[in-house]
């Protein structure tokens, strides 16, 4: 807290002008009283307490159970499968989605028709029915091959011992995430000003030099906050892969689940924290990113939770200060 | 950190973004696959209920090959010399048919089990799969696994696709929380007025909607609810949602002994014959049809039953009510409409 709550002078209570009998600044201001929000806080505290000791108390979470879990093997393999598949299909994800959006902007209107179709196709089609295809995928081609197109070909995989259940899964994964990045790129393209467009063609830079040095850091600004929801919806439709053999932290959970009936809930409330933590982990990523890139485009940086728990030590120093003063 | 995306920060980039794919990349090979471990047995002997987690009693039993049976394989698996077998029981098994085991990583249970003895008979080693129910009928038709070892029932409908080789009796219960005083007692008039649970695409989905239907033309109301998983039902059955899960047996009688002691136990009200009031429902073996890999797997189980290692596997999972005397290719099943 970097303010004083409720300080409010009211005209009423100033002081005669006639006899100052201290600094103005050493005077101390009577806060407002605000009983509604006590009341409220008070009320919420209650509520807030009350979830927390069902949640410690009721006997359908066996949270005995939970500890036995939280850190076996099975469910660390899972989450390794999981932090595997989102990291790479996301970073499959975002160079597609980066080449798809140039492809949308750029002058030619066969790579327009081509990425606004793919766009099209893979928002359209549920990510199953792609996940289901891909792992079949050896029923329709039973082999692979570099050569010249419709030509000769010089090598030849089997499409059966080349696609693991990983690459099934990134590649299904990516090709599903590439789409909607293509649009959250896109978007953060269009959001630069058409001026910052016309100053660097302006400047003579080459086209390429316009995007990467001009153009594309002030599309990060808003391309981050979008692609990182995108992430972390991500990151929870690993739970699909399942569909490819896979079994990740919420496959593995489900599996356990069967072997184990008794313990169905201690092991769903297992995943629940897992991804609490993923999701929290990459939302403190996320903090740094965007603070990084709002250089040059906010006055003052918002200042990370490390200057702010400094700063609010010192402002609670002078308070101490001027109380003790008064 | 660079404050401006140069060339050279934008090649560090994608140089470091290449490490890390290629890290997380070496990662897999360690990673946990759900590669089912197939378990080494010496050549002659095949081991039963390994890790079941309380399931079954551990068999050693003595299988050779036959060569006359290997004889008989389609030329292409017999050249091949391996026996891919799929089973059905991701993301969540159905204990004690198929699953992960209490070492919570080994695929066991009395189908793959059972897939390990046929293929010892031929003379082939056997290659396990996990899938999902779905593409494990999709794996069959694309040639991906040879043959389907996961409680599946035969029916009129799936013979249009697939041969099958039958090697158990089907059967079908309802299971109940213990607090509850409901039981089936063989007459589907009993389910007037409840809230029943059952699996999608399964055999008893089929009985309980003809049953419904029934009920519905006697003005009674029978509500059937289907979940995404074993697991969800489960937990709508002790949360009192459904009255009663309607599923294969043997697994309902794994989930009784399993919640005895949780907080919400449950116990069995009654068993029904899989195909219905009159046929008794068989469990088969799942081939592609005219893959002519039926014959030798029926030509199996019958060796299998006559050297009696049938009946050790079934009483080693406590399933042996569900023997059955000789393995039928493509047997009458569950008919395309029961009325």
């Amino acid at each position: 807290m970097s303010q004083l709550p409720g300080a409010a002078v009211s005209l009423a209570e100033a002081p005669p002008a006639a006899e100052p009998s201290k600094p103005l600044d050493a005077q101390r201001v009577q806060p407002l009283r605000r009983p509604g929000r006590w009341i409220a806080t008070a009320v919420v505290l209650v509520v807030v307490a009350q979830i927390a000791h069902g949640l410690a108390t009721n006997p359908f979470y066996q949270w005995d159970r939970f500890r036995y879990w939280f850190l076996r093997p099975t469910v660390l393999d899972g989450l390794l499968v999981t932090l595997e598949v989102a990291a790479l299909s996301a970073l499959l994800g975002l160079i597609g989605g980066v080449l798809l959006a140039l492809a949308r902007q750029s002058g030619s209107p066969v790579l327009r028709a081509v990425s606004w179709t793919y766009t099209w196709l893979f928002r359209s089609v549920p990510l199953i029915v792609v996940l289901i295809f891909l792992y079949n995928f050896s029923a329709l081609y039973k082999t692979l091959s570099l050569g010249i197109p419709f030509g000769p070909a010089f090598v030849s995989f089997d499409e059966s011992k080349l696609a693991t259940d990983m690459t099934v899964a990134v590649i299904g994964l990516g090709l599903n995430e590439a789409a909607y990045a293509a649009e959250v790129v896109r978007g953060g393209l269009l959001s630069v000003d058409q001026g910052q467009h016309e100053a660097a063609a302006a400047l003579g830079l080459p086209r390429a030099r316009q995007f990467t040095r001009i153009v594309l850091p002030q599309a990060l600004r808003s391309i981050t906050p979008n692609y990182v929801n995108q992430l972390i919806g991500l990151v929870k439709s690993t739970s699909l892969v399942f569909y490819v053999s896979l079994l990740d932290l919420f496959g593995s959970v489900q599996t356990m689940g069967s072997t184990y009936p008794g313990d169905i809930v201690p092991l769903l409330l297992v995943a629940t924290v897992w991804y609490l933590i993923l999701t929290s982990a990459v939302s403190v990523v996320q903090f740094y990113v965007e603070r990084y890139f709002a250089r040059g485009a906010t006055r003052t940086l918002p200042p990370t939770p490390l200057q702010k728990a400094r700063a609010g030590l010192t402002a609670f120093r002078a308070r101490l200060r001027r109380e003790a003063a008064v | 950190m660079p404050s401006h995306l140069t060339r050279r920060s934008l090649t560090r980039a994608l140089s470091a973004a290449t490490a890390v794919a290629s890290l997380a990349g070496a990662l897999t090979a360690c990673g946990g696959s759900s590669d089912a471990a197939t378990t080494t047995d010496a050549v002659g002997t095949v081991t039963v209920g390994r890790v079941s987690n309380g399931a079954a009693r551990q068999t050693r039993l003595k299988v050779s090959e036959v060569t006359s049976l290997n004889a008989e394989l389609p030329a292409a698996v017999r050249e091949r010399g391996t026996l891919n077998i799929t089973v059905g029981a991701l993301p969540d098994g159905f204990p004690p048919l198929a699953y992960i085991g209490g070492d919570q990583k080994t695929l066991t249970g009395a189908e793959p089990d059972f897939g390990r003895l046929v293929a010892a008979v031929l003379g082939l080693k056997p290659q396990l799969a996990n899938a999902t129910w779905e593409n494990m009928f999709v794996g069959i038709d694309s040639g991906k696994a040879d043959v389907g070892f996961a409680n599946i029932t035969d029916t009129e409908e799936r013979k249009k696709k697939y041969d099958f080789a039958s090697y158990r009796k089907d059967n079908v219960g309802f299971e109940v929380l213990k607090k509850s005083t409901w039981k089936f007692g063989g007459n589907y008039e009993n389910l007037a007025g409840k809230t029943v649970a059952v699996d999608n695409g399964t055999n008893q989905e089929k009985i309980l909607l003809e049953w419904q239907s029934k009920l519905k033309a006697e003005g009674k109301s029978l509500t059937v609810k289907h979940y995404a998983s074993k697991n969800a039902t489960y937990l709508a059955l002790s949360g009192g949602r459904i009255d009663a899960y309607f599923a294969a047996n043997p697994g309902v009688a794994y989930h009784v002994t399993q919640t005895a002691t949780s907080p919400n136990p449950t116990r069995s009200a009654g068993t029904y014959s899989g195909a219905g009031a009159s046929l008794q429902g068989l469990i088969a073996a799942t081939t592609k049809k005219d893959s002519g890999l039926a014959k030798p797997i029926a030509d199996a189980v019958d060796h299998l039953i006559e050297d009696g290692q049938y009946a050790k596997w079934l009483a080693a999972y406590h399933l042996s009510d569900e023997a059955v005397a000789k393995s039928q290719v493509n047997p009458p099943g569950l008919p395309l409409s029961d009325s």
